[in-house]
């Protein structure tokens, strides 16, 4: 006996446009936390790139990525610090290729003119002593001092954000801030 | 002087306690108290941390310039198009794998000697009992053997014609090996081709020779004792005729 397969022209067109519809959803849901964390993710790169402009690239690719991976993110409450973790992991990335970057040029240059005493003043020696003093801190206790520093993050608010206890953010701020004023000092 | 700075080394990490945020115990309020040098750390201290967090803090308010979650925007935008234009296309990543997959096994049959895959492995086994050929398989049916027997060369047919010995034999105890291919050292070719070629000529004996042990047993039993004993003098001892032509100079007896 032959079988009989049962023909639905109507399924596939379903099917497609109950995944449009999500596609739709997800996409709308995206964009609304993109407007609230868009400048949280900015922020994030800017403590750890020099440049402005380096931390907007930065903060833009880190969005491309979480839209990518977003369909894929089980608690979507995570939202804000899954971004902040994307934006920093990226940022370290680009801090680190620019610094070699840097070190093949200053290794290949001829003739580099040293800054004088006025220079280093005007240019803001504190601000770079502190940026080399935060590259040595390790990441744990970098995130928690850039993200403590925002305007707005309370200690709990931290502490949610990386999904550790409140005394936890406590100790590596305290630490981390110390290590700087010894590098600084 | 000395014990004094002593007790202010004591402080020390106090001290910076203190300036980091740290709450002031009541021994280093006391000894601040009475230690100008160790208060003006402490003021120093504290101007460190504050120049930090300052530093920190206004770094950490900058805002990207105007226009820059617009552009995100677009560059999501771009991205859907993007997406929408692959599902249009059907094109499918899991695509190129398997076309790179097919192409590797194309090369890889390319490459491949045909010969090897061609030729089964010559084995111990298969010089002793040589494979059974299709139209002489006795469990294929007549229906599917006509199209082998039909290929057959006439000495093929020459030597399927002998009837078994005795009809009681069961059919698949019949020998298996009329057509035999044996590997034999270059040396011993020649002498080999010869006995094959005088054997051809009598066929029952022939029989005999490739018949297993327990069928001339069985042939024994049934009155046939004369293929139990097959001497190769006897083979021997009638020439064929064009081994008289070739043999010129030798004793025919």
């Amino acid at each position: 006996m032959q079988e009989v397969a049962l023909i639905r022209p109507g399924r596939t067109t379903d099917t497609e446009l109950v995944l449009e519809l999500e596609q739709t959803a997800l996409r709308r849901e995206f964009e609304e936390r993109l407007a609230e964390c868009g400048t949280l993710a900015f922020r994030v790169a800017r403590g750890v790139l020099r440049d402005a402009a380096d931390a907007e690239d930065v903060a833009q690719e880190a969005m491309l990525q979480a839209y990518r991976r977003f369909p894929r993110l089980r608690d979507r409450s995570r939202f804000r610090a899954w971004l902040v973790r994307i934006t920093f992991r990226l940022a370290l990335d680009q801090a680190r290729s620019a610094r070699r970057r840097e070190q093949r040029e200053t290794l290949w240059a001829v003739a580099v003119p040293r800054p004088t005493a006025e220079d280093l003043a005007a240019s803001g020696e504190f601000e770079r002593r502190l940026e080399l003093a935060m590259e040595t801190l390790p990441e744990k206790l970098r995130l928690v001092l850039l993200l403590s520093a925002m305007d707005g993050h309370s200690l709990e608010e931290v502490a949610e954000l990386l999904h550790v206890p409140v005394g936890t953010v406590k100790s590596r701020l305290h630490f981390a801030r110390k290590r700087l004023a010894e590098k600084l000092r | 002087m000395i014990g004094e700075k002593m007790t202010c080394e004591k402080y020390k990490d106090a001290l910076i306690d203190a300036a980091a945020g740290e709450p002031i115990d009541r021994r280093l309020a006391d000894h601040l108290e009475r230690c100008t040098p160790c208060r003006a750390t402490l003021t120093h201290e504290q101007d460190l941390f504050t120049a930090i967090d300052d530093a920190l803090r206004a770094r950490m308010s900058e805002t990207p310039r105007a226009g820059f979650l617009s552009r995100v925007h677009t560059q999501i935008a771009y991205e859907v198009q993007k997406q929408d234009a692959h599902e249009q296309s059907g094109w499918n990543p899991m695509w190129a794998w398997a076309g790179a997959a097919a192409l590797a096994l194309v090369v890889v049959v390319i490459a491949h000697p045909w010969g090897r895959l061609r030729q089964p492995p010559v084995t111990a086994e298969s010089v002793k009992a040589p494979a059974l050929r299709a139209h002489e398989n006795p469990a294929m049916p007549q229906s599917m053997r006509g199209s082998a027997e039909h290929s057959r060369t006439p000495r093929h047919a020459r030597l399927d014609s002998v009837q078994p010995l005795h009809p009681e034999t069961p059919v698949a105890k019949q020998p298996a090996t009329v057509d035999p291919e044996v590997l034999v050292p270059p040396d011993e070719a020649k002498a080999f081709a010869l006995f094959v070629a005088r054997v051809a000529g009598r066929d029952e004996r022939a029989q005999a020779v490739v018949r297993p042990a327990s069928d001339n047993a069985t042939a024994g039993s049934a009155g046939t004792s004369e293929f139990l004993t097959l001497d190769m003098a006897d083979l021997q001892r009638e020439p064929l005729q064009w081994e008289a032509w070739t043999d010129e100079g030798r004793d025919p007896e």
